[in-house]
């Protein structure tokens, strides 16, 4: 049973090593503490909660590390924004001019997956992006946890999209318009004959939506935290016989991937939100039509131009 | 064998596996989008895009053999 010895074994010693790193003191019994098996980096929360010892005060600290985490994020968008437009100009200063710059390309990833119409979901998109980018990346700073590491703020996240999402199929569609939707849009006689299968696979569909968003990016960023932990703890090792509480800092490019990851994370949560909106509106054919009659007026607009200055 | 060291053989390779089609999949995806980017270069955002969504829903399934992984890596011990 090596290999089984080794896992434990190495677990355990990362949790410490990563502890103390941030810490500088290691407890033994500490790291026994380890009960979910994959090691972690401490953050301010749980550091306070091991301060305290076995009060009430420090299981509530640890029972409510992501609520805390989840509300710091919230806050600090909050204050930003708040900070910036209270001084709004037309000449914008440089504070307002990046906020603004972020609408501007949020709206645009929108207006391009569902249209010039998708503009009125911008917000909701938009909240959700800026919300678990600042989240993700909160977890990069020293002493600071992600929020979305947890699979308990991932479901709600993508809850709120499922019930969005259901509740703009039923309002824009209506209710029949919703179930034909849902039966697949059937056109002809195959179609309804088709409808005992689609129904129940879109139905299905509809909500796997939900769970393979909170998974995926919940999956993401813990995993992300993970090999950054292991590698702290690697690099930690390598020092141990100096006795010195300080490593090798072997973690350091993982962050920079860790960069990346948080954006393309937000990113993709954001944009597939965009798409399920977008499969759920009702299609209509109709919008190249009118764009064409539109450029078709420019057409004629331009040769009664042309007509007039003769 | 004990169930616990079956656990540990099967969890690294349950992983594994899951990594190559998922590694197949998105070489094929980002290989047709790189395709499709030097045929029609001002393309390259809209190609992303879609792309990035591709590969998303590509990953989602390692992901969840990881998260499954994570799951049963605590019946270890």
């Amino acid at each position: 049973m090596f290999f089984l010895a080794e896992t434990s074994h190495f677990a355990d010693k990362a949790h410490a090593a990563a502890e103390a790193a941030h810490h500088a003191v290691e407890h033994a019994e500490h790291a026994e503490h380890a009960s979910h098996g994959s090691p972690h980096v401490v953050n301010w929360v749980t550091l306070l909660a091991k301060a305290m010892g076995d009060t009430p005060l420090a299981h509530a600290l640890e029972k409510y590390e992501k609520v805390i985490f989840s509300l710091i994020i919230v806050s600090l968008i909050s204050l930003f924004c708040f900070a910036v437009n209270r001084k709004r100009s037309l000449v914008p200063t440089k504070l307002q001019l990046v906020l603004e710059n972020i609408v501007l390309m949020l709206d645009g990833l929108v207006a391009s997956v569902i249209g010039p119409k998708g503009r009125a979901y911008t917000p909701f998109v938009g909240s959700l992006f800026i919300y678990i980018l600042v989240s993700n990346l909160f977890g990069l700073v020293p002493l600071q946890n992600s929020a979305t590491a947890y699979i308990t703020t991932t479901a709600p996240l993508a809850i709120a999209v499922f019930f969005y999402v259901q509740w703009i199929g039923l309002s824009k569609n209506g209710f029949f318009g919703y179930i034909y939707h849902l039966a697949g849009s059937p056109k002809d006689f195959f179609g309804y004959v088709l409808i005992p299968l689609n129904l129940p696979l879109h139905i299905l569909g509809e909500f796997s939506k939900p769970v393979s968003l909170m998974f995926r990016l919940y999956g993401n960023v813990m995993a992300g935290h993970i090999l950054v932990a292991v590698f702290l703890g690697l690099g930690l090792q390598m020092l141990k016989p100096t006795g010195l509480p300080v490593g090798v800092p072997l973690h350091f490019p993982f962050l920079f991937l860790e960069i990346l990851v948080s954006l393309i994370q937000a990113f993709v949560f954001s944009l597939l939100t965009t798409v399920y909106i977008a499969a759920m509106l009702p299609h209509d054919d109709h919008e190249h039509e009118h764009g064409a009659g539109h450029g078709h007026g420019a057409k004629h607009g331009a040769a009664h131009a042309e007509v007039h200055a003769h | 064998m004990t169930p616990e060291s079956i656990l540990a053989l099967s969890l690294p390779l349950s992983l594994g596996l899951a990594a190559v089609g998922s590694a197949l999949g998105l070489g094929k995806a980002v290989a047709a989008a790189m395709e499709a980017t030097a045929r029609q270069p001002e393309a390259s955002g809209k190609i992303l895009v879609n792309m990035m969504a591709g590969c998303a829903l590509i990953e989602a399934l390692t992901i969840y053999a990881l998260i499954v992984v994570f799951v049963l890596m605590g019946k270890i011990g």
